[in-house]
């Protein structure tokens, strides 16, 4: 199913913010992982199989994503519920030698069987396409198509490793020989500072969407915590974005996986998505917009001001799927293209109309982060590819 | 062992008749013989003295045991074990099915028509598919090592590069192939693959085509690596613009820089090949 896929995360009412999603027509299914749903109920947190059970009756796709590419990062220790899906051998946390991968694969996949996800081969992330680890991971997802050939795959990595030009196109190649039904590539943050996407390295997020591009021509691609940003991708051929209400489903935020003395501030202000800005800007920057023009207010938002947190995470899972949408809905890959062009040339113009409305409030940096640098990713991808 | 008694041997051990022999070159000897009365083929390989000579004995092996296992019109059939001479082994040898025409090579002295390359792809999507079905990359596809036989059917021959993408461990991933008909996947680090031997039939139907190579492999050999790795092919139909779009758009996308937008196997290119009519 095209769409949205709501990322995990760990507030109370999860479940039933998934299903009203769902339910609603805002999203399409919800991603579990290890680290943020346990495998048995807790305190506040139902289990695996409770929240797969309600997001299949609400229609939407479950899939469960073991995140083992978060689970070797360093400093990795928020492991309260990943422990108890006992995803590992006897060996432990080791994917050293053929056995320990076979263990973990198979653990992986029954779990998923669990609660009705489809066979999702884990990964690590990668750094460079020419390293250890990414013969580990081929490895890892050979041995999973070994176990079942319609296996889905993962592939994730840093800045690096998607700014590795023919190396990464020649790794790409290997890959596809797997011939997997489906494809979730995720590019792993080093360092989230805040909630605005950093899209600035042109090289990475180009390499991105040709690597999309790549694997779309034989498989359908998910762009993990991606959000807005993965917008150029579902041009490149992605059909689903992960996203969600929170930073850390958003985008792939490190520290959501550590237990940090000094978590810094994670939600510090309340926000109003624009969905023609293809932005999410401060609640009080949205009331700036709407006083200075209410019925252009309406038309940037893409609906009614949410009146309050609720209902704006309704309202950003509902404007970021239609502009999915409009994009997996054209025909051919210069018209997604095309589309995504339009879209960011409207962005750029309203941004400008803004900076001149209210230069106090909507600032030169929300225009570059939001549409300015997208559209550059877009367009160093579409000239590489003649589009 | 002189070579006259090895002829003699092997003679003995595959239960040849009228043994000619035809070519001494590299690694191998080859034979014209009959087998039971049936015209063949015989390759001796000798062993080296010293610590290679087992990992030599293992390639011959694995050459026979795939041909063995590839069930294809298209790829030469081996017709016997591989059998060792002498305990311990001075030399191996097997019997291939006798193969009429001649090696690609003599026939790129003009230019093809288009109905010649289609032909060509044909045959050879069918023995790459065979190969590949088996998880076999040959790695060195080159005129060398086709054959045209009389009948004007292509048969892929000397799989002695092969590499079982399972099994790396006999010859490491690194085959550098035959310059001028190399994929980008083989530059040293590289990792061939089966799109890696479907870049190559694209350089033999680019050469029959137009008889230059997509990527000229004279000069410097960094040079020619990287243009291999980075450099997209000037479409074929700027150097022969007589060439149909059918046939130019499936030699051009053999021909991709990037493996993965290639058709990736065999069996992917005799996909397109049959959907155009051009496979039967």
């Amino acid at each position: 199913m095209p769409g949205v896929l709501i990322h995990d995360g760990r507030r109370i009412a999860h479940r039933k913010w998934s299903t009203d999603a769902i339910d609603a027509g805002f999203a399409d299914g919800i991603v579990l992982t290890p680290f943020s749903t346990p495998r048995v109920s807790a305190p506040r947190h139902p289990s695996a199989s409770d929240v797969a059970a309600a997001v299949s009756d609400a229609g939407g796709e479950v899939v469960f994503d073991p995140m083992t590419h978060a689970r070797f990062l360093a400093g990795v220790n928020k492991t309260d519920f990943y422990d108890a899906w006992e995803l590992w051998g006897p060996d432990g946390l080791a994917l050293a030698t053929p056995q320990h991968r076979l263990a973990h694969v198979e653990r992986v996949f029954r779990r998923q069987e669990s609660v009705g996800s489809p066979h999702l081969a884990p990964t690590i992330s990668l750094a460079s396409a020419l390293t250890q680890d990414a013969s580990t991971a081929r490895e890892i997802a050979r041995l999973a198509r070994g176990i079942d050939s319609s296996s889905w795959q993962s592939l994730a990595g840093t800045r690096a490793f998607w700014a590795s030009g023919a190396s990464l196109d020649a790794y790409v190649g290997t890959l596809v020989a797997l011939r997997a039904p489906v494809w979730m590539v995720t590019v792993v943050n080093e360092l989230v500072v805040d909630h605005v996407p950093d899209m600035s390295d042109l090289a990475a997020f180009a390499g991105l969407c040709r690597t999309v591009h790549s694997l779309s021509l034989r498989s359908r691609v998910i762009v993990a915590h991606s959000d807005y940003a993965g917008l150029p991708a579902v041009a490149a051929g992605a059909d689903t974005v992960g996203s969600g209400w929170d930073r850390a489903q958003r985008t792939f935020d490190p520290n959501s996986f550590r237990v940090d003395s000094d978590p810094g501030i994670r939600i510090p202000a309340s926000y109003v998505t624009q969905g023609a800005l293809h932005a999410v800007l401060r609640r009080d920057t949205a009331d700036a917009i709407e006083r200075w023009n209410q019925s252009q207010a309406l038309i940037l938002r893409g609906g009614p001001m949410p009146a309050s947190d609720q209902v704006q995470r309704m309202h950003h899972l509902n404007q970021l799927r239609t502009a999915v949408r409009a994009l997996t809905g054209t025909s051919s890959r210069q018209n997604r293209v095309d589309a995504l062009r339009d879209r960011y040339r409207t962005a750029i113009t309203q941004f400008d109309v803004l900076r001149d409305a209210l230069p106090r409030t909507v600032q030169e940096r929300d225009k570059n982060a939001w549409a300015t640098a997208p559209r550059d990713v877009l367009e160093s991808y579409a000239q590489a590819e003649g589009l | 062992m002189d070579i006259a008694t090895l002829l003699l041997e092997v003679e003995s051990a595959l239960g040849l008749d009228n043994v000619v022999p035809l070519t001494q070159g590299g690694q191998k000897i080859v034979l014209k013989a009959t087998m039971s009365g049936t015209p063949a083929i015989a390759k001796i390989v000798p062993l080296p003295i010293g610590p290679n000579a087992e990992l030599v004995l293992k390639r011959a092996h694995r050459e026979v045991e795939l041909l063995a296992a590839v069930e294809s019109d298209y790829v030469v059939k081996v017709l016997t074990d591989a059998v060792e001479i002498e305990d311990p082994p001075v030399a191996v040898c097997w019997v291939e099915e006798y193969l009429d025409g001649e090696d690609l090579a003599l026939h790129l002295s003009s230019a093809w028509q288009d109905d010649d390359v289609w032909r060509l792809l044909s045959d050879a999507a069918k023995a790459l598919d065979a190969c590949h079905g088996l998880e076999v990359v040959h790695r060195d596809l080159s005129p060398g090592n086709l054959r045209r036989t009389s009948g004007g059917r292509y048969v892929l021959m000397d799989p002695g590069l092969a590499r079982h993408l399972a099994k790396t461990a006999l010859t490491g991933s690194f085959q550098p192939g035959t310059p001028g008909w190399r994929s980008p996947e083989h530059i040293p680090g590289g990792e061939p693959v089966p799109a890696s031997d479907i870049f190559a039939l694209g350089i033999l139907a680019y050469y029959a085509l137009t008889r230059t190579f997509p990527v000229d492999p004279n000069g410097d050999q960094a040079d020619y690596d990287r243009r291999l790795v980075e450099c997209q092919i000037v479409p074929v139909q700027q150097i022969a613009p007589h060439v149909s779009d059918d046939l130019a758009g499936v030699v051009d996308r053999c021909l991709q820089r990037q493996s993965s937008r290639r058709f990736i196997d065999g069996a992917e290119l005799m996909r397109e090949l049959t959907q155009l009519g051009r496979c039967n």
